[in-house]
């Protein structure tokens, strides 16, 4: 017999040797084993995840970047807040332009429209100057609006601004435009409005801003420049939600003496 | 090109169940393979003990190694993978054991040939299983997957997760030291 034929006689006799079954229990020992190995697996997930966030949690603290980065979460985490609406009485979806009709009801009279000279993507950088004299002077001072006044003292050129302003101060700033306009302060609104709008151009909230700094600009009874911050939504070149609105209102504003329905 | 390639096979539906952490999928996947991971490892380790153990981790880690499963062999293949991987510890830590042993004068395991006998089949069987013993790891679950369990080259690759081609050249050299070994003990 050749070493090949003794090796494939081998071969077959340890293919064919009976090898056994199972060991009793082998499949509940395997299942247990299984359980302990999978429940040790979650508690070590948990533990590393637990201490990596600690970790994360002393070094921001250890550097001052604590409150920082518990705003940014935040603001990943929250839902963006909508921006404040002008409460307009009796507003339905019935009556196509009655949202329209309703704003300009407290509208003071305006010109008639004049060809938009800025878009809104160039926010005058001091508002205030682009108030009338009477307007400043009927405007009661309250706190908001000293508020304000100290945002008018060092106007920043838009090229100076960086183009990313930390989060939690572009947020703060944009609380404050909310709240302004929320208590119809328009002239201190529509400031505010800019300001965010200088440190966050683009951002997330940008259009939000710029919607809310039009309606200002329609309650203050500035035409041309509303007209002009009103165009990019009415040509649905930004927040398409409020095309028709502003299509309405661009409509009013082209006709002030024709009542908007 | 990667993004020309087809989308991967499905995977079947106790595939599916066991990467989703089916305990239930487990005792199945046991139930179904266990025979042949036992088998194999029997053969590869040559100890009843050291192969129930085996068999015992290859399927207390199949829920964890299952997330890397992607169908593109059958299940059972990807099972023995995870046998072969958990025989090259397993063959490790024997090797460690067999160093201590010769270390505190334990005898080893001795075999008398008889040159002119003419063996039997159980003789024959527990000589290649004693030569096997002497090939390395690698060597030795190409020659079992191959020769004992009439695997195709092809899929003892995917099993041992190496080319086709090193397999071929395992199993020769496989082959010819297991050739050697038995002439050596002096069956015929």
């Amino acid at each position: 017999m050749t070493d090949d034929e003794l090796l494939q006689r081998a071969i077959k006799a340890l293919r064919d040797e009976e090898l056994g079954d199972a060991p009793a229990g082998a499949r509940h020992r395997m299942l247990q084993a299984a359980g302990r190995a999978r429940k040790l697996e979650t508690r070590q997930t948990v533990v590393t995840l637990a201490l990596g966030l600690a970790l994360v949690a002393s070094t921001a603290a250890a550097t001052g970047q604590l409150q920082r980065a518990v705003a940014a979460l935040k603001a990943v985490v929250a839902p963006v807040v909508p921006a404040p609406q002008v409460v307009v009485p009796q507003k339905s979806n019935a009556r196509a332009g009655h949202y329209a009709a309703n704003l300009m009801r407290i509208t003071p009279s305006m010109p008639a429209c004049a060809t938009p000279t800025a878009t809104v993507a160039q926010v005058p950088v001091d508002e205030a100057a682009a108030v009338s004299p009477r307007e400043r002077e009927s405007a009661p001072h309250t706190t908001s609006d000293r508020h304000v006044g100290r945002m008018r003292v060092a106007p920043v050129a838009l090229e100076a601004l960086p183009e990313l302003a930390s989060t939690d101060e572009a947020l703060q700033q944009f609380r404050v435009a909310q709240r302004l306009h929320a208590q119809h302060q328009w002239q201190a609104a529509l400031a505010a409005w800019g300001k965010y709008l200088q440190l966050v151009p683009s951002g997330e909230l940008a259009p939000e801003a710029r919607w809310s700094r039009a309606q200002c600009l329609v309650r203050l009874g500035r035409g041309a420049a509303a007209q002009a911050a009103l165009q990019p939504f009415a040509s649905g070149a930004e927040g398409g939600y409020h095309q028709a609105d502003a299509a309405e209102l661009l409509q009013a504003l082209a006709n002030p003496s024709e009542p908007t329905q | 090109m990667w993004w020309r390639r087809s989308p991967g096979p499905v995977l079947d539906e106790l595939s599916q169940r066991l990467q989703s952490g089916d305990s239930v999928a487990l005792g199945q996947a046991y139930d179904l393979h266990h025979a042949a991971v036992r088998a194999f490892a029997r053969r590869l380790l040559g100890d009843a003990d050291a192969a129930e153990d085996l068999v015992q981790d290859v399927f207390v880690t199949l829920p964890k190694a299952i997330r890397r499963f992607d169908g593109r062999s059958a299940l059972r293949t990807f099972v023995l993978g995870i046998a072969v991987r958990h025989a090259q510890h397993h063959q490790r830590a024997l090797a460690r054991r067999q160093r201590a042993w010769r270390r505190s004068g334990d005898v080893e395991r001795t075999h008398s040939a008889n040159p002119e006998a003419q063996c039997g089949e159980n003789e024959l069987a527990a000589a290649l299983a004693r030569a096997l013993e002497q090939l390395p790891i690698d060597q030795r679950a190409a020659f079992v997957l191959c020769e004992i369990e009439e695997r195709t080259a092809g899929e003892v690759a995917t099993i041992v997760d190496a080319p086709e081609a090193t397999v071929r050249t395992r199993l020769f050299h496989a082959r010819k030291k297991l050739r050697e070994a038995l002439e050596r003990e002096g069956l015929r």
